[in-house]
């Protein structure tokens, strides 16, 4: 086997062995499970824009819980990036009723990285990063304002 | 004699002088050495953003790291550990990705210069002046860049990066370029709304071989740049305290009151 053969092949494996949550980012994906996503539907708490994440926090109906809501949180990109995708910190308002996809946390708390969001009148709003994000700006990145 | 010699002196000075100035007509001859020059150089003004992450173009496409280093990058970028605070709270660096993890870049054309910025506060000074690059200059986070234009393609080479700089950025995953790093780009416009880098990194230190990739920037059209910063007070993800990845769940101190059951 020559060299260049074998540093390719080399390079190969590394390409095939390189996991999703590899990380060249802020900080690794690593707490979050990309192999699933999950939904769930509540009254939105807070927009928390800010870099290098905006945060969205959501109560979602919980009649376990002692206040009969779970506080979730949801970690997206930073404002720059929601900015191309039509986001601004008026996005979501305060009380108002959303559908979340989220890739979840390891741990099991009650939050993860936000994939997208859907309002009441069905516009969604697409999120930015995670583990299971292949583009900076999705192909079908449009939020209706 | 005497008089041979002063014509012989006069006509080296005068020899001299023409090729000096002959030499500063061509370099106000140079594309971009003028304002009105300028006007006929490609159209890159506004924004432009990355369309895929660097995270996904590294993990599919990745540079020719010597295989030790490989193993570490992987071990680091897959770690959930931290302890990469100070990472983000650096000046910021050039080893070959003008773009930040996500940010948008931009260009600025001036007479004899063309600088580079990013939303992460980037600056990238390329002399289109007709200057070589030096034989040896003082290394710093960025560079010294020299460039010219083959039409309408800007060609940018870079060297006297800081060899502490991280290669492919300085976040999670990431490594010192190593001594003598030197990058080539060609930066062209596919269309009137594609602006296409290919890149040729050359760092003996870290690679095997010249890492060579193609890059592919939109146009962002009414763009209005958002200054992002990854060094903030306030990471929720990450611990100012260690430096330790996190995923922090305290509720913001103004979050209202759940909706009455």
């Amino acid at each position: 086997m020559s060299a260049k053969r074998f540093c390719y092949g080399q390079w190969m494996l590394a390409g095939l062995l390189l996991p999703a949550t590899a990380a060249w980012a802020h900080h690794s994906y690593a707490m979050f499970d990309g192999t699933k996503t999950l939904t769930v539907s509540g009254t939105v708490a807070k927009l928390e824009w800010a870099n290098p994440h905006v945060y969205v926090w959501v109560y979602v109906p919980n009649a376990a819980a002692s206040s009969g809501y779970d506080l979730y949180a949801f970690e997206n990109g930073s404002t720059g990036v929601l900015a191309r995708l039509g986001w601004s910190k008026s996005t979501f308002a305060i009380g108002e009723k959303i559908t979340v996809e989220f890739w979840p946390l390891r741990d099991g708390r009650t939050g993860g990285h936000f994939v997208k969001a859907t309002h009441a009148d069905g516009r969604v709003a697409p999120g930015a990063g995670g583990p299971g994000a292949t583009r900076v700006v999705p192909k079908e990145s449009q939020v209706a304002q | 004699m005497n008089a041979r010699r002063s014509w012989l002196c006069s006509g080296v000075a005068l020899a001299v002088l023409s090729a000096n100035v002959a030499i500063a007509e061509d370099k106000t001859a140079l594309a971009g050495a003028t304002y009105d020059s300028i006007k006929s150089l490609p159209n890159w003004s506004g924004w432009w953003g990355l369309e895929g992450p660097m995270s996904v173009e590294i993990q599919r496409t990745p540079p020719p790291l010597k295989p030790d280093l490989m193993n570490a990058m992987l071990k680091q970028g897959t770690s959930n550990d931290g302890g990469f605070r100070n990472l983000y709270c650096r000046p910021s660096e050039f080893t070959g990705y003008s773009g930040g993890f996500v940010e948008s870049v931009e260009f600025l054309f001036t007479p004899g210069r063309v600088t580079l910025t990013n939303e992460s506060g980037l600056v990238r000074r390329i002399y289109t002046d007709g200057r070589p690059l030096p034989k040896d200059v003082d290394s710093t986070s960025t560079g010294m860049s020299v460039g010219h234009w083959e039409g309408p393609t800007l060609v940018v080479e870079t060297m006297g990066i800081d060899p502490k700089a991280f290669y492919p950025q300085p976040y999670v995953g990431a490594l010192p370029i190593g001594r003598n790093a030197r990058v080539v780009e060609r930066i062209t416009l596919r269309d009137a709304d594609t602006l296409v880098f290919d890149i040729a990194t050359t760092a003996p230190d870290i690679f095997t071989a010249t890492d060579k990739r193609t890059r592919v920037y939109s146009r962002v059209p009414k763009r209005t740049a958002q200054q992002i910063s990854f060094c903030t007070d306030f990471d929720r993800a990450v611990d100012p305290k260690t430096g330790k990845q996190r995923f922090d769940m305290t509720p913001p101190a103004d979050l209202p009151p759940p909706p009455p059951r």
